[in-house]
């Protein structure tokens, strides 16, 4: 009677969970099916399957929008990535190992601020576009619109936390492995390139992948700064008057799907990071 | 006295060249424009004077007319009372949808509960501002779906651009996708530190579920869900790109305070109001008065939660 009862439960509240889980899901259902429906329509019904097309993710391709805001991306992403790892590294370096006035009370602002500096990135965000537009009013140097000021602020923003990200990785690696080198009359230019950054390979993935997602998907500064990256050309089609959802549904799935896959990919290396002691701090 | 080679020596002056760009790009992008912002706040700055010299309206120190000004706003008491009501709505939403989702997936009389978990953490994978823009499509008056039911059940027509409490709803719900995850996960993880042996002794101890529940799983889940609403309702409290992404914080109406009567986007919760102060009417200094008084009320929010669960721990424990 019991595993009887047993049984009948266990369907019940597999599917109890299985309608909560696409309840849920509906979101992602919606995306993949209206991007795959012919324009005008979005596909709800399993008659309605076989209509399928791929003609909007073609169209959104060959569209000049996308090509432009695809290469403003790129650009803004790898520079972002180049630029942390290049200014985060060393300082997390320096930070590790060497012992020097300011450094403790340098470190304890940065931990303060990476706690609360998200909330206050609005706020500033008013005088940042502010400077910037004086700048160039002031230098003619062409600040606001420029796809490639965007990556150093977002590096800015990197620092404080990735530098102890960085630092706590750096204190795992015995400092005798720096000793053994710099007896054998290595440079400190050899020490950084050729000793410590290999070792600290999962410390700069994680570094990388950070700086990826925040290249790749920002969005707020891109837009006040108007450089129409992906997420900026994602939002202008969906403000104008007559909205083709399929287009944008492509759009979307095709800007999403880099982070989609990094995420299932480096959740071995953000375990790592966690693992290494990250965490912990 | 050790055999050791000597120690080598870190110059401080390598230090400092190896410091120097990170935080060189970090003043010049971060606390510069914050230490700019705050000084900005007592003057008139909009975008004409602040690059035009010779304006009309000269940029010049004025003193706390922003904020005096600001007081007397009756669109900042409407987006206030907006935001807290948010934070009084979402949170609760937030939190019940997660811990339930967290209890129901425990069960291990669900098959495949595993895949369905690793499924449900999908608002985690995705882009945030992905999500919000798919949401406005699901919410879409003409061809939404969400819509579309909504409509249905009420027997009205449902739109986020034309019915101030529609768009609220919809806030609501994409804020509650949005942090499921992390409420779930914080909950599951808790429950999960629950001994199994506690858990049996009690079952022979012949304690009913509630009793389990009250004695046994909630003190254990209680602090780290504490901690979980306190981020949550922080995050609720600086909505910003849910209210900008769905419908710019709309629909507007003249709405009527103690302060008086305003033209105002009636869902403009409080970080979306300073941004369309400076993007839409290019008061700048106003703004940024604006912005401090938030992140003065942010500060003081946040103070409060963190006393709140600190005596709450010294009475669990």
């Amino acid at each position: 009677m019991a595993s009887a009862f047993n049984i009948v439960l266990k369907i019940g509240l597999t599917a109890v969970a299985l309608v909560v889980t696409l309840a849920l899901l509906t979101p992602v259902f919606f995306v993949i099916l209206t991007s795959l429906s012919p324009v005008g329509i979005i596909t709800y019904s399993p008659s309605m399957l076989a209509n399928l097309t791929l003609e909007n993710y073609i169209e959104v391709i060959k569209s000049s929008e996308f090509q432009t805001a695809l290469i403003n991306s790129v650009i803004v992403t790898i520079m972002t990535i180049f630029i942390s790892i290049l200014i985060i590294t060393p300082a997390a370096y320096a930070f590790s190992r060497f012992k020097f006035k300011g450094r403790s009370t340098a470190l304890y602002f940065y931990l303060m601020f990476s706690q609360i500096g998200g909330g206050f990135g609005i706020a500033a965000l008013v005088a940042l576009f502010v400077f910037l537009a004086q700048i160039e009013k002031t230098t003619g140097l062409p600040m606001v619109g420029n796809v490639y000021v965007l990556p150093f602020i977002y590096a800015a923003g990197m620092v404080p936390f990735n530098v102890w990200l960085l630092k706590s990785f750096f204190d795992t690696i015995p400092k005798e492995l720096d000793e053994a080198a710099f007896m054998d009359g290595a440079g400190w230019f050899d020490l950084m390139f050729k000793v410590i950054l290999p070792t600290s390979k999962p410390g700069i993935i994680v570094l990388t992948l950070f700086a990826f997602m925040g290249g790749w998907s920002e969005f707020i500064l891109a837009n006040t700064l108007q450089v129409t990256t992906l997420p900026v050309q994602l939002y202008k089609y969906t403000t104008g008057l007559s909205i083709n959802w399929n287009r944008f549904a492509a759009f979307a799935i095709i800007f999403a799907l880099p982070v989609v896959i990094l995420y299932m990919l480096s959740q071995k290396y953000l375990g790592e990071a966690m693992r290494l002691g990250v965490g912990k701090r | 006295m050790s055999k050791k080679p000597k120690q080598i020596i870190f110059p401080v002056k390598v230090a400092l060249i190896l410091i120097f760009p990170s935080i060189f790009l970090f003043l010049f992008f971060n606390l510069w424009p914050i230490a700019y912002s705050i000084s900005l706040a007592f003057t008139n700055a909009n975008n004409i004077n602040i690059f035009n010299p010779k304006a009309e309206n000269p940029l010049r120190f004025i003193g706390l007319e922003n904020f005096y000004k600001l007081f007397h706003d009756a669109g900042f008491y409407y987006s206030l009372y907006k935001t807290l009501l948010f934070v009084a709505t979402s949170v609760p939403l937030k939190l019940a949808v997660g811990v339930m989702l967290a209890f129901l997936f425990t069960s291990p009389l669900i098959a495949g509960r595993r895949i369905m978990r690793g499924l449900l953490l999908a608002p985690w994978a995705l882009p945030v501002i992905m999500s919000i823009m798919v949401w406005r499509g699901l919410f879409d008056p003409s061809s939404g779906p969400i819509a579309g039911l909504f409509a249905a059940l009420t027997g009205r027509d449902f739109s986020i651009y034309r019915h101030e409490w529609d768009a609220y709803l919809a806030y609501n719900i994409v804020e509650m996708w949005l942090a499921y995850p992390f409420i779930m996960t914080v909950t599951l993880g808790a429950i999960t530190g629950v001994p199994r042996e506690v858990i049996e002794a009690s079952l022979i101890d012949g304690a009913g579920w509630w009793s389990r529940f009250r004695h046994i799983i909630l003190p254990q889940i209680s602090r780290p869900l504490w901690f979980a609403t306190i981020l949550t309702s922080g995050a609720s409290l600086q909505a910003f790109l849910v209210p900008m992404l769905l419908n710019d914080g709309g629909p507007v109406k003249i709405v009527s305070t103690f302060v008086g009567k305003a033209f105002v986007r009636v869902n403009d919760m409080l970080m979306l109001f300073g941004y369309h102060r400076a993007f839409m009417d290019g008061e700048y200094g106003y703004a940024a008065a604006f912005y401090l008084i938030v992140v003065l009320i942010l500060a003081v929010y946040m103070y409060v939660w963190f006393r709140i669960s600190g005596m709450y721990k010294g009475v669990g424990e």
